[in-house]
C-alpha cells in the first residue's frame, strides 16, 4: 500500500531514489483520487514507477505543496532525477469521461515527467 | 417599356444572369458518406462542403450545384469504412477505422508501439544496472536517457489515443488494452490485419475521376494523385481583378469589343432610320436568331392552315370524299356489309376529327400562335429593351414546338397504324380478289387523298416541332447543356485503387483550363473484380467567389443630359467596365449575401466611345456602372472627357453574359481534352 497517512517515511524514500518517477494523488478513501491510485497501482507497469495517495496535504512541506497541490483532489507526476513536475492538475484530468479512471492519462502523466 | 414588357425583361434577365441556388441533400448511399469534399481556396483557407465542421469527415451533406472558386482546389476524403461498408462490424474494426481516418494512416501509432515494445526490455536491464551502480553511475545516466526515449514514445501513443475523439464504446477497448502496451499493440495488428483480409475478401477497388465539363468543348480530364496517370497540368492562375488577360481570355476580350461596336453600328443605322426595325433587329442578333425567325415563319404559314375557315373547306372536302368512297365500295362489292363498311368510314373520319382536336387542343397551337404573333409585332416594332421579353418568348415558343414534335409524331405513326386496322377489318371477311378491287378503289380515292393530306398535315407539325428543338438546343448551347461524359469510361489513365489504400485526393483547378461557368465533375465508383457500381456523381459550378472584379464590354445606349450636346437623343455605343463583386459563398446566409446572390451587383469604372458629336472621330468617356444579374443590366453616369466634361447616362448590357445566355462561346481545346468513344 502507498497509502500515506501521518507517516510519510515511504514518500521520502521513493523521493529519494532518482530512478523513480511518482504519481502524487491527494484525497481521502471514497476520492477519485483513491480510484485513479488504485487503477495505477494494478496497472503494475515499472518498478520505477510509483504511485503515492496522501490523506493529508499537511504531511507536505510548503515547497512540496506548492509544487505539487495544496489540497485535496490533486494529482502530480514528479521526476526524481529531475526534480520537476510533469504534469499536474485536479485529480478529475485523469479519468475518463465515463468517470472511471483513465490509463492512458496515467500513463501520459508518468511519460510527461520522465521526458524531463 | 409597360409593366407587362418590365416584368418580362425582369424575369429574363434574372433568368438569364441568376446562377442556381447551391443545396445539399442527405447521404443516402455508401459512395454519398464515404468521399467528402472540402474546397481549398488560393489562399489555403479551407471551407467546409459535406459537412459544416471542417473537423470532421464525417458526411452530412451532399452537395448539389455547390459553387467553388475557380482558383480553388477540392480536396477528397476518401472515408475507406463507408466505403468499405465495414461500419457495422465489429468494434475493433470501427476503431481502427476511426483511428486511420483522423491521423490519416494508422501505421505511424503501430510503428511507435512496436518499437516500444522491442525497446522496454533494454530500459528494463539498464534501470537494474542504475540501480545495483548507483545514481552516480554511468548506468544512471543511461537509464535516464533510455528511459527519456521511451517516454516520449508512450508519450506519443497516449496523446493521439486520446486526441482521436474516439467514442466511449472505442476508447473502453483502448483502455483495456492500454495497461500493457504490448497487449495493445497485438489487438492493433491483428484488427489491422483482419481489416486488410475483408477489405481484400471483399475485393473493392476504389476509381475516382474529375473531368471539367465547358460548354462548346470536350470534357478535360483533370489529374488526381494517386488515381490516374495524367499530367498534373501547367500551373493556370486567374486574375481575380481581371486586368491581366491572357491568351483566350484576351483574344475573346478583344471579340467582344468588335462585336460590341457592330451591334452599337447596327442600332444607330436603326436610330438613324437607316434600316428599319427587323433588318436592324436581324443586324442585332446576327445569326443566333436568325433560324427562330424562320421558325416563326413556318409556324404562323402552318397555323394558315388551322384557321376556321381553312379548317372548315378541308373538312367538308373530306365527307364529301368518304361519301363518294362509300358509295363506290358498296356498288364494287355486295360481301360489304352495311355495318361493316360504316364502321370503316367511322373510323376515318374520327381519325380527321381526333388530328382536328388534337391540333386545337393538345397540341397547343392557339398559344404557340399567340406566341409567334407577339414576337413578330415585337420584331417589327422594335425596341432596345424588348430584347429579354423576346428572348424569354422565344424560350417559351421553342418549348412549346418541343411538345407539337412529340404529339405530332405519336399521332401521325398512330393514324396510320389504325387506318390500316380499319381497312383490314373491313376486308377480313371478303375473298381476296374482292380485296384487290376494293383496295384499289381505296387508293385511288379522294378519300385517301384527302385522308394523307391530314396525315401530312401532322407531318408538317411534327417537322416544325423537330426543327424548334434543334434550335432550342443551338439556342441554349452555349449556356446550359454541357457536354457528356462517356458512360465507357474510365480513361487509360485510371487506376483503380484497393480501398484499404485509397488515398486521400485533391483536384486543383489552377492546372486546368477552367472559365467561369464551367463545371467539375467527380466521380466516383466502386469496382470489384468484375463489376461496377453505379458511379457517384457530382457537380460543383466554377464561379468566382469572394471579391473579384472583371473587365466587361458591352453595348450601352447612351445620352448626354448637359452641356452642348444636351439635347442629344440616345444613341448606341461601347463601354468597358472594370467590375467589382462580392460573390458569397453557399454557406453565407445573411440577408445582404441573399441580396447579393439575387442581384449579381457588381459596381466599377467604366471607359466608353461616345458618339454624340458627328465631327469627332472619337469622344471618350469616364465613368461609373452599376450592373445587375451578372450584366444582363447595366446602368451608369460619366462625364465626356471630349466635351468639356459633359455628362451622360447610359442603359446596356454586358455581352459576356448574352454571349453566355444565348450560345455562342468560343470553342476551347485542353490537353487532357476528353473525346467520346476514346
Amino acid at each position: 500500500m502507498t497509502e500515506i497517512d501521518q507517516d510519510r517515511a515511504e514518500l521520502d524514500q521513493a523521493l529519494a531514489d532518482q530512478d523513480n518517477t511518482l504519481l502524487i494523488l491527494t484525497g481521502d478513501e471514497q476520492s477519485n483520487a483513491q480510484a485513479i491510485h488504485d487503477k495505477a497501482e494494478g496497472m503494475n507497469l515499472f518498478p520505477w514507477r510509483r504511485v503515492f495517495i496522501l490523506r493529508e496535504v499537511s504531511v507536505l512541506s510548503s515547497t512540496e505543496r506548492e509544487l505539487w497541490g495544496d489540497s485535496d483532489e490533486r494529482f502530480a507526476s514528479w521526476s526524481c532525477s529531475a526534480r520537476s513536475v510533469g504534469r499536474k492538475g485536479p485529480a478529475a484530468d485523469l479519468l475518463r469521461r465515463n468517470g472511471a479512471p483513465s490509463i492512458l492519462r496515467i500513463r501520459g502523466s508518468f511519460a510527461a515527467a520522465e521526458k524531463l | 417599356m409597360n409593366f407587362r414588357h418590365a416584368a418580362g425583361a425582369l424575369c429574363c434577365c434574372a433568368a438569364l444572369g441568376c446562377r442556381g441556388a447551391a443545396s445539399y441533400d442527405s447521404p443516402s448511399s455508401r459512395l454519398e458518406r464515404g468521399i467528402s469534399f472540402v474546397e481549398s481556396d488560393e489562399a489555403s483557407r479551407l471551407h467546409p462542403i459535406s459537412n459544416p465542421d471542417l473537423e470532421s469527415r464525417v458526411v452530412s451533406r451532399v452537395p448539389k450545384n455547390w459553387p467553388i472558386d475557380i482558383n480553388s482546389s477540392v480536396k477528397l476524403r476518401v472515408q475507406r469504412s463507408q466505403l468499405a461498408g465495414t461500419e457495422q462490424s465489429e468494434q475493433w474494426l470501427g476503431t481502427i477505422e476511426e483511428l486511420a481516418e483522423t491521423w490519416g494512416t494508422f501505421t505511424p501509432i503501430i510503428e511507435d508501439l512496436q518499437t516500444y515494445v522491442e525497446f522496454l526490455p533494454e530500459v528494463h536491464e539498464a534501470y537494474l544496472r542504475s540501480q545495483a551502480e548507483g545514481v552516480s553511475s554511468l548506468a544512471h545516466d543511461t537509464f535516464l536517457e533510455k528511459r527519456r526515449r521511451l517516454a516520449g514514445i508512450e508519450g506519443r501513443v497516449t496523446d493521439a489515443l486520446l486526441g482521436a475523439g474516439l467514442s466511449e464504446d472505442e476508447m473502453t477497448l483502448i483502455e483495456e488494452s492500454a495497461g500493457d502496451f504490448s497487449g495493445l499493440l497485438l489487438h492493433l495488428e491483428r484488427a489491422n490485419d483482419r481489416h486488410r483480409a475483408l477489405t481484400a475478401e471483399i475485393g473493392y477497388k476504389l476509381r475516382l475521376e474529375a473531368f471539367l465539363l465547358s460548354s462548346g468543348s470536350d470534357p478535360e480530364a483533370l489529374h488526381l494523385a494517386g488515381y490516374d496517370t495524367l499530367a498534373e497540368g501547367r500551373l493556370q492562375p486567374l486574375d481575380r481583378w481581371g486586368i491581366r488577360l491572357q491568351g483566350k481570355d484576351l483574344e475573346r476580350f478583344k471579340e467582344m469589343n468588335a462585336e460590341a461596336r457592330r451591334i452599337a453600328d447596327a442600332g444607330n443605322r436603326y436610330l438613324d432610320g437607316k434600316a428599319d426595325a427587323e433588318e436592324a433587329f436581324r443586324l442585332l442578333s446576327d445569326s443566333t436568331l436568325e433560324p427562330i425567325f424562320t421558325l416563326a415563319a413556318d409556324v404562323t404559314a402552318l397555323a394558315r392552315e388551322f384557321e376556321f375557315e381553312a379548317l372548315a373547306r378541308r373538312s367538308q372536302r373530306s365527307d364529301a370524299a368518304l361519301k363518294v368512297l362509300s358509295e363506290s365500295l358498296q356498288a364494287a362489292s355486295t360481301e360489304l356489309t352495311e355495318q361493316s363498311l360504316a364502321s370503316f368510314l367511322e373510323a376515318i373520319a374520327s381519325l380527321e376529327d381526333e388530328l382536328m382536336r388534337s391540333f386545337e387542343t393538345k397540341l397547343g397551337l392557339p398559344q404557340l400562335l399567340i406566341d409567334v404573333q407577339q414576337v413578330r409585332v415585337m420584331i417589327a416594332n422594335l425596341r432596345f429593351d424588348d430584347v429579354p421579353e423576346i428572348l424569354l418568348l422565344v424560350d417559351n415558343l421553342v418549348e412549346r414546338t418541343k411538345g407539337i414534335a412529340k404529339s405530332g409524331d405519336r399521332f401521325s405513326a398512330d393514324a396510320r397504324e389504325r387506318s390500316m386496322v380499319a381497312f383490314d377489318a373491313l376486308v377480313a371477311d371478303i375473298e381476296d380478289e374482292t380485296t384487290a378491287r376494293l383496295t384499289a378503289l381505296w387508293n385511288n380515292s379522294n378519300a385517301q387523298i384527302e385522308f394523307n393530306g391530314w396525315v401530312a398535315l401532322a407531318d408538317r407539325v411534327k417537322g416544325v416541332g423537330d426543327r424548334g428543338e434543334e434550335i432550342l438546343e443551338q439556342f441554349q448551347r452555349g449556356s446550359t447543356s454541357l457536354p457528356l461524359v462517356p458512360a465507357e469510361f474510365p480513361l487509360p489513365s485510371v487506376i483503380d485503387v484497393a480501398l484499404i489504400d485509397a488515398p486521400d485526393a485533391e483536384v486543383d483547378l489552377q492546372r486546368s483550363g477552367r472559365r467561369d461557368g464551367d463545371t467539375l465533375r467527380v466521380r466516383a465508383t466502386l469496382v470489384d473484380s468484375d463489376t461496377a457500381s453505379a458511379p457517384y456523381t457530382r457537380d460543383f459550378a466554377v464561379t468566382w467567389l469572394g471579391w473579384h472584379a472583371r473587365l466587361d464590354p458591352s453595348v450601352i445606349l447612351a445620352k448626354p443630359t448637359s452641356g452642348l450636346q444636351g439635347e442629344a437623343d440616345f444613341r448606341f455605343s461601347t463601354a468597358v467596365s472594370w467590375l467589382w463583386a462580392y460573390d458569397p459563398r453557399p454557406d453565407e446566409d445573411e440577408w445582404y449575401h441573399e441580396a447579393m446572390r439575387f442581384t449579381d451587383l457588381a459596381i466599377g469604372p467604366h471607359a466608353s466611345l461616345l458618339p454624340f458629336n458627328p465631327d469627332k472621330d472619337v469622344e471618350v468617356g469616364l465613368g461609373v456602372t452599376v450592373s445587375l444579374w451578372n450584366g444582363v443590366l447595366q446602368g451608369g453616369v460619366g462625364f465626356n472627357l471630349m466635351a468639356g466634361g459633359d455628362v451622360y447616362v447610359f442603359v446596356g448590357s454586358s455581352l459576356i453574359s448574352l454571349v453566355q445566355a444565348v450560345g455562342n462561346e468560343l470553342p476551347r481545346s485542353s490537353a487532357n481534352s476528353v473525346t467520346p468513344g476514346r
